[in-house]
């Protein structure tokens, strides 16, 4: 039997009193939804009441109840509400405060952290918060490797994670590395159970974490649903928070619903009380008329044309000029709808110390074509340029952005340059790219922190994209050695001009989390990597 | 559509049961009589103008349309059929109508591979179980039954997976998945001709083996086949279609139709033209097909 059904079911009879209770707070509830986008100040409109089960559709099975490992939005979104992390990353100023760590030194050159732990933190299963956890964590993310693609990174270099006593543990590196205090603020750190570090990555999937969170794993059945519960006696919560003590909701179900339609007619028909992903096309459904969006743009680096720069064609820096000018930003922003935002540079406006780039991001076909004639790009029989003998045409597989890359793929064509485009799953992706098959892709790397530049753009890790600049090179270590925040910021500014100068990327859109809510559902929120955050969320009852 | 071959599997099955079948020389004055018949069928007539369209999209496609398929204006995505878009604009301002005339290239090609698949392969199949007989009949004749057991989308999925992705193999798939079906009838009629008059002849007179199978049995059992083939168009259409919306054919933006209806559904609520136009010219082409299949059906009969 599905049990989204028997859930539903299962509170029929308090959604008929809901009904006339939501109409009754529509006033209310349509300002407090308006304003949950953007901060904290609805709780000042309505009072937020304890209690309500609330169900969300979502695009995508979770595949993975484990924060630590692969994360996709939908697993990062579902385990942020399971687990804490050491520090919380405020969502406005991208500030890092305490959370589980009540305070941290670092030392000179980066390379070591010292954190002072709360000692009245509990796990769901009763085990205590100590430094021990701390260290198992850490040395669990090492231990699972390639099964942990996004905190891997966060603890490359890892010299030792050291308890000094039960509440204080020092983290040192082999090489400076700024980005690991953001990096414990967020999702794919979070702190899980001992005992959960202790067992195999497989094991972990199924089992699904145990966390210190204001909710717990309650089932997990996969393509169906996952059912997480309040966490009685929470008594943590990082200081962005709107409230203090439990959470308001009494439980939350993750409705897998992959088809967008489907999704939305599942929320017009109140049969879900929150969807994610939505398209374009359901937008004006969703919007008034007892719906509403919450959307946040996610940080990082902005989904852009990423190139293979020692490929032939893309290695002439005019062809990836033209390729920066030949791009209608607002057509794409017009395609994606409420998914896709704006950006203004490489890195996308909500990333901590992202700035105004938007004079690189201006269309100009007429100068695009002007730059490849000049190039010598002369255009051939069928409108495809060529050179010597080499047509411009780029191999392109791509994973995801179909609608975007489809629209590239017109808007290149106009000025002379096609793109074979093939899409692939993610396995076959990755094969691609190792192989250097392939002279240009989309990609992007969601993250409140600048690091983002060096985790996509660096010759010394994967290196896909081939960029030998000694100088950027060096502007990406530099940043990540540099102590001073406001010295970072500088430092990430001069890369992302070096980037655009040379149009090593071309940065298109930036991807957004997009929530439609049907009234009577409160302060849904985003942290700081734009994935939900539902402590504070409430329900009218 | 498995019903509606098991019917006409039986049908000519059983035609051709009776002595008269073998005798089956074709009169002189036939096509005038065929033309005759046809024009008194208005239904048959239509289904075979559209299928003329159909072949026209697939030969000439710009001359129905000066629209590029590939290219549109996003200012004009999403508009309803008008004049100047008959089946209305997509979710990139590319113009349907085109996309379904310049489509018909990659799915009706995608139909003939899969048919010819079939046929050959099944023909040769059955001629060869049934011409050869004894162990090589139970062995070839065995792997069709297993082949029969399974249901032929969830054969061509899994062929799909051994050969790839891409509308080629998905259409090798779909023809490969329904040789079964061609094997059995092939092999009947041959039974069935093997043991005629002319070709004991044949054999008493001293022609060599392949000289009785390609110039008597061949000609004289591929009547049946040859007119299943027809229905079976009917059925690779669908079967195309489905394998292609579910994302086994053609990488976007090449259109075709089964990926048109596919890029269609997620606007079915607000943009109902883009799974409507493309799902009526697949199920036109079905019915139109089978219209056509019954009717050589009647006609070889008469």
């Amino acid at each position: 039997m599905n049990p989204y059904l028997a859930s539903r079911r299962g509170h029929r009879g308090g959604r008929l009193t809901a009904v006339a209770g939501a109409t009754l707070a529509v006033g209310v509830a349509l300002a407090g939804c308006a304003g949950s986008a953007d901060g904290p100040e609805t709780s000042a409109t309505a009072e937020p009441t304890p209690g309500g089960d609330l169900i969300i559709g979502t695009y995508l099975d979770p595949t993975c109840i484990d924060n630590q490992q692969l994360g996709t939005n939908v697993s990062l979104s579902i385990t942020r509400q399971l687990v804490d992390s050491l520090t919380e990353q405020d969502p406005e100023t991208g500030e890092v405060t305490p959370w589980l760590a009540e305070s941290w030194e670092v030392n000179e050159d980066s390379s070591a952290f010292t954190f002072a732990l709360r000692d009245d933190v509990t796990f769901s299963d009763g085990s205590e918060f100590t430094a021990q956890v701390v260290k198992d964590n850490i040395d669990g993310i090492v231990a699972l490797g390639a099964k942990a693609p996004i905190a891997g990174p966060y603890v490359a270099g890892l010299e030792a994670a050291t308890v000094i006593d039960d509440h204080t543990i020092e983290i040192s590196f082999s090489r400076p590395n700024a980005q690991f205090l953001q990096a414990t603020a967020n999702i794919a750190m979070g702190m899980v159970s001992s005992e959960t570090a202790a067992m195999t990555a497989d094991e972990r999937c199924a089992a699904g974490v145990v966390g210190t969170g204001p909710f717990v794993l309650e089932s997990y059945t996969a393509n169906d649903a996952t059912v997480i519960t309040k966490r009685e006696g929470y008594d943590w919560a990082p200081p962005a928070a709107d409230h203090d003590g439990d959470a308001y909701l009494d439980s939350v179900t993750f409705q897998v619903l992959p088809e967008n339609s489907v999704r939305t007619g599942a929320l017009l028909s109140g049969q879900i009380d929150a969807m994610d992903s939505v398209q374009q096309q359901d937008e004006g459904s969703l919007s008034g008329n007892g719906f509403s969006m919450v959307t946040r743009a996610n940080p990082g680096f902005a989904v852009s044309v990423m190139f293979r720069l020692d490929s032939e064609v893309v290695s002439d820096p005019a062809v990836r000029q033209a390729m920066m000018m030949g791009v209608d930003r607002a057509d794409v922003l017009t395609v994606l709808g409420p998914t896709g935002a704006e950006t203004l540079g490489v890195l996308t406006p909500t990333t901590p110390g992202a700035d105004d780039f938007s004079e690189f991001l201006e269309y100009d076909p007429e100068g695009a074509v002007e730059l490849l004639e000049d190039a010598g790009w002369a255009e051939g029989d069928d409108g495809i340029r060529e050179k010597d003998g080499v047509r411009l045409e780029l191999e392109f597989p791509y994973f995801f952005d179909g609608p975007v890359v489809e629209l590239l793929q017109q808007q290149y064509a106009e000025i002379g340059i096609r793109l074979n485009t093939s899409q692939m799953v993610v396995a076959d992706f990755l094969v691609a790219l190792e192989s250097d098959s392939f002279d240009a892709t989309v990609g992007n790397l969601t993250r409140a922190d600048i690091d983002v530049l060096r985790s996509t753009l660096s010759n010394t890790g994967t290196n896909y994209y081939s960029l030998a600049d000694a100088d950027l090179q060096s502007l990406l270590e530099a940043q990540a050695a540099e102590p001073d925040p406001a010295t970072r910021v500088e430092i990430a500014g001069d890369i992302q001009e070096s980037v655009l100068e040379n149009a090593y990327v071309v940065p298109l859109h930036a991807l957004a989390a997009a929530y439609a809510v049907r009234d009577g559902v409160n302060d849904l929120q985003f942290e700081a990597s734009s994935r939900l955050w539902l402590y504070d969320t409430w329900m009218v009852p | 559509m498995t019903s509606l071959i098991t019917d006409a599997t039986t049908a000519t099955a059983v035609d051709h049961v009776g002595p008269t079948a073998i005798t089956a020389p074709r009169e002189p004055s036939a096509a005038g009589r065929v033309v005759g018949w046809t024009a008194r069928q208005p239904g048959l007539l239509l289904a075979i103008a559209f299928i003329a369209v159909i072949a026209a999209w697939v030969v000439v496609p710009g001359i129905f349309t000066s629209s590029d398929p590939l290219t549109g204006e996003v200012a004009d995505r999403l508009l309803p059929p008008s004049g100047a878009h008959p089946f209305g604009t997509d979710s990139l301002g590319r113009d349907l109508y085109a996309r379904v005339v310049f489509g018909a290239v990659n799915s009706i090609q995608a139909i003939m591979i899969a048919v010819g698949v079939a046929l050959v392969v099944g023909s040769l199949m059955g001629l060869a179980a049934g011409f050869f007989g004894r162990w090589f009949d139970d062995i070839l004749m065995r792997v069709v039954d297993v082949v029969l057991a399974i249901p032929p989308l969830l054969l061509s999925m899994a062929l799909i997976t051994i050969l790839g992705y891409g509308l080629v193999n998905v259409a090798i798939a779909v023809g490969l998945a329904s040789v079964a079906n061609f094997a059995r009838l092939m092999r009947a009629d041959v039974l069935r001709v093997r043991t005629s008059l002319y070709v004991e002849a044949a054999k008493a007179a001293g022609c060599r083996w392949w000289t009785i199978l390609f110039r008597h049995v061949l000609p004289n059992s591929a009547g049946s086949v040859v007119a299943v083939a027809a229905l079976e168009f009917g059925t690779a259409v669908l079967a195309v279609s489905a394998l292609s919306f579910l994302g086994y054919g053609a990488p976007a933006p090449t259109p075709e139709w089964g990926r048109l209806v596919s890029e269609g559904r997620d606007f079915i609520a607000t943009a109902w033209w883009l799974i409507t136009f493309p799902g009526l010219v697949i199920t036109l082409l079905v019915l139109a097909t089978n219209r056509v299949a019954r009717a050589l059906e009647k006609g070889g009969r008469q």
